[in-house]
């Protein structure tokens, strides 16, 4: 393959974390320059460190730095930046920011803001859809009128229409803030304006609507990619199927157990939302998948998501430097197209698990603090994308992603011996993980045998009970290592890992002390 | 989402003995580690006798032998706690732990100064603390209004989630310690149920 030009020659990456680390490595592969932006909370986080340039947006709050699209643009224009690069989350998916960065005369990396404008707005999406003949997921097509106590009934023969348990979500959403799943009629208007707070509060849009909830299902999703020459490929399909409070903890690619027609056939609806929305660069489209085999369409991302890595490992397509290709108007590269082909017969497997600062024994809240020890797994068929090392803080006021670890084999049993394995070499201290989570999913025979479903976490993942058995032989492990370095707490500190010493054999009749009792209690919930 | 109370650190009184529970687990006298074999022990886990190992690899890691089972532990080094208790950070199976060991003596304080609480806990007024840092979006209750056990109390936004702070008794709302859209920190009194 001939070298060809760097396609920017400096690029801003409007975002923090893992994702703008995988982005700056993409821009150094290319030649490209690149400039970070940070908050006061992120001064010495690894996407600065690695940044040819960082530029202070403001302080911690995501709406006084990250969020801040008027002080991103100025550092772009300040630091000669000729394009953006978004990231996941944030400003990704905000038309006005896209507009902004066009208007700057800057190249934004993704869809035109009228794109993301069309389609991120999941009522207009739903919209389209029926336009254009692809099945959506059974509820309304415009906003509840949330604000008009006087059109609750109206708002309550539609919901019997379209059946409970339903879910109200938000229009604007993502990542399941504003929603809310309702059992009974009577709970509908609580949870109606419940979700519209959370959604105005985390999107500036408090719209709201209702969709069938359909359990139990899969959540498939097909990786797009699309160019400024009517070329839309889809790179293949991703099973997420795996989620607490809709949000997802592992990812695959390809989905377990389609036909080579089901994923035609799932591609091509994927490709026609795509051209109908007039996408371009890297987008998603997520479906549901129910079990009498059809494809739900649920709604379109118009960005980079947080696990394209998998659709890499298989598809071997590098997304973000095909990201930065479109965005300087090239046409797909030919290994896109050829991906494309072959994505109704993939070749190989690969998995990803988010480690996350979440206590999964605690119903997943948030764990933030200061990372202790940390070792991530290596060798053949695994890649790790983080941000963090040894002695990093997480901080409270973002997301709680702090590494996306992902194995790749020939085929998914392989694959699923290649994440156990590697599982068993990652150590995170400081901080409570997703990782004894992900330890139960990599030896689950449900999900071996593939039997995903959204509600997955719920049937097979009893948090409490797996830390009890955790807790026991943390208890064990800590009594007998303390037994024979003869470990007195009141002492002087001994290291735990200190082999017995002789003059503390003799301290007691039979090497250690004896007393009439002792006890370990897990204090914990107290 | 519910969020129960933070977690604490394992508590664990002098663990330098030699028979007695052990989280449900008895450790008899056995013979002392040679080698890297830090301790082999003969154990009751639920009544059934077994075997236990426990072998140091260096670097604070150590494989527990439990019944021919491995499993591979993490024990940090020691730090010292409050009244004389010494703390280690345990990681085994992705979980981390603290493990908090006291001296017999302040563990038998201790567990008086707890009895005597018990006895009158159900009396007395009742602080809510923050357990998670974030800022409160939302307050449902006021002071003076009777709330029930599980009914919602305050709304913190954290990460980006929503979380619902929930009362954990019955009773009368005596105090609210918190405003919508103040910053909290883990330990900020929220409510006090009287």
């Amino acid at each position: 393959m001939t070298l060809e030009p760097a396609p920017f020659r400096r690029v801003l990456v409007a975002n923090r974390g893992e994702i703008a680390v995988r982005i700056i490595r993409a821009c150094h592969e290319m030649g490209m320059e690149a400039i970070a932006v940070y908050s006061d909370a992120d001064a010495e986080a690894a996407h600065v460190r690695i940044a040819d340039r960082a530029v202070r947006l403001g302080p911690p709050a995501p709406a006084e730095s990250y969020l801040r699209i008027d002080l991103v643009v100025a550092a772009a224009l300040a630091t000669g930046a000729e394009a953006i690069h978004p990231g996941y989350g944030f400003l990704a998916e905000r038309a006005a920011f896209a507009r902004a960065v066009e208007d700057a005369g800057v190249v934004f990396v993704g869809p035109t803001s009228d794109a993301i404008e069309a389609v991120g707005d999941k009522l207009n999406a739903r919209r389209l859809a029926a336009r254009v003949g692809v099945p959506s997921v059974p509820g309304t097509l415009e906003p509840a009128p949330v604000d008009h106590p006087d059109r609750v009934g109206e708002l309550i023969s539609t919901a019997r229409r379209i059946g409970f348990p339903l879910l109200v979500k938000a229009a604007a959403g993502g990542g399941g803030r504003g929603m809310r799943r309702v059992v009974h009629e009577e709970d509908l208007a609580a949870a109606l304006v419940s979700g519209s707070r959370e959604a105005l509060s985390a999107f500036g849009d408090g719209s709201v609507y209702l969709e069938r909830e359909i359990l139990p299902a899969r959540h498939i999703e097909v990786q797009l990619l699309a160019d400024h020459h009517g070329n839309v490929v889809a790179l293949g399909e991703r099973d997420c199927s795996l989620q607490r409070r809709h949000q997802k903890l592992v990812e695959e690619a390809p989905a377990p157990g389609l036909t080579v027609e089901q994923r035609r056939h799932l591609h091509q609806l994927a490709v026609t939302m795509g051209s109908a929305a007039g996408l371009r660069n890297a987008a998603t489209c997520e479906f549901l998948h129910d079990p009498a085999g059809n494809f739900w369409f649920l709604e379109v991302n118009t960005r980079l998501q947080v696990e394209h890595g998998v659709t890499e490992l298989v598809s071997g397509v590098d997304i973000v430097r095909e990201q930065f290709r479109i965005a300087s108007g090239r046409a797909l590269s030919p290994e896109v197209i050829d991906a494309g082909n072959r994505a109704s017969r993939p070749a190989s497997h690969a998995i990803e698990v988010r480690l996350s600062a979440e206590d999964p024994a605690r119903a997943f809240a948030p764990t933030p603090g200061r990372v202790g020890r940390w070792t991530m797994p290596g060798g053949p068929g695994i890649r790790v994308d983080t941000h963090i090392e040894a002695g990093d803080r997480v901080p409270a006021d973002y997301d709680n992603l702090i590494a996306k670890l992902m194995v790749h084999a020939h085929d998914r049993d392989s694959a699923i011996d290649r994440l156990r394995r590697a599982l068993d070499e990652v150590e995170i201290g400081g901080v409570q993980t997703t990782l004894p989570f992900h330890r139960v999913v990599a030896t689950s025979d449900a999900f071996r045998d593939a039997r995903l479903s959204t509600g997955w976490v719920e049937e097979h993942w009893d948090g409490e009970a797996v830390r009890a058995e955790a807790v026991r032989r943390a208890l064990l492990a800590t009594g007998l290592a303390s037994l024979d370095t003869g470990g007195a707490p009141a002492g002087p500190a001994t290291g735990a890992g200190q082999v017995a010493g002789g003059a503390q054999q003799t301290q007691g009749r039979n090497g250690w002390r004896i007393s009439a009792r002792t006890h370990g209690a897990d204090r914990w919930p107290s | 989402m519910r969020v129960g109370p933070a977690p604490k650190p394992l508590r664990m009184t002098n663990p330098t003995v030699g028979t007695g529970p052990l989280g449900g687990i008895a450790i008899a006298p056995g013979s002392p580690g040679n080698g890297d074999v830090l301790a082999q022990r003969q154990v009751l886990v639920d009544g059934e006798p077994s075997s236990v190992s426990i072998r140091r690899l260096g670097g604070g890691r150590h494989v527990l032998l439990e019944a021919q089972v491995a499993s591979r532990v993490v024990i940090e080094p020691e730090t010292r706690g409050e009244s004389g208790t010494s703390i280690r950070e345990v990681l085994v199976d992705g979980f981390r732990f603290l493990v908090e060991t006291e001296p017999e003596r302040i563990a038998a304080l201790r567990e008086r100064a707890t009895k005597g609480r018990a006895a009158t806990a159900h009396l007395g007024p009742l602080q809510v603390k923050a357990i998670i840092p974030g800022k409160v979006v939302a307050i449902s209750v006021g002071i003076g209004d009777t709330v029930t056990a599980g009914q919602q109390l305050l709304v913190v936004e954290a990460m980006k989630m929503q979380n619902e702070l929930r009362a954990p008794k019955d009773g009368t709302i005596e105090r609210v310690g918190v405003a919508v859209g103040v910053n909290i920190e883990i330990g900020d009194l929220l409510v006090v149920i009287n």
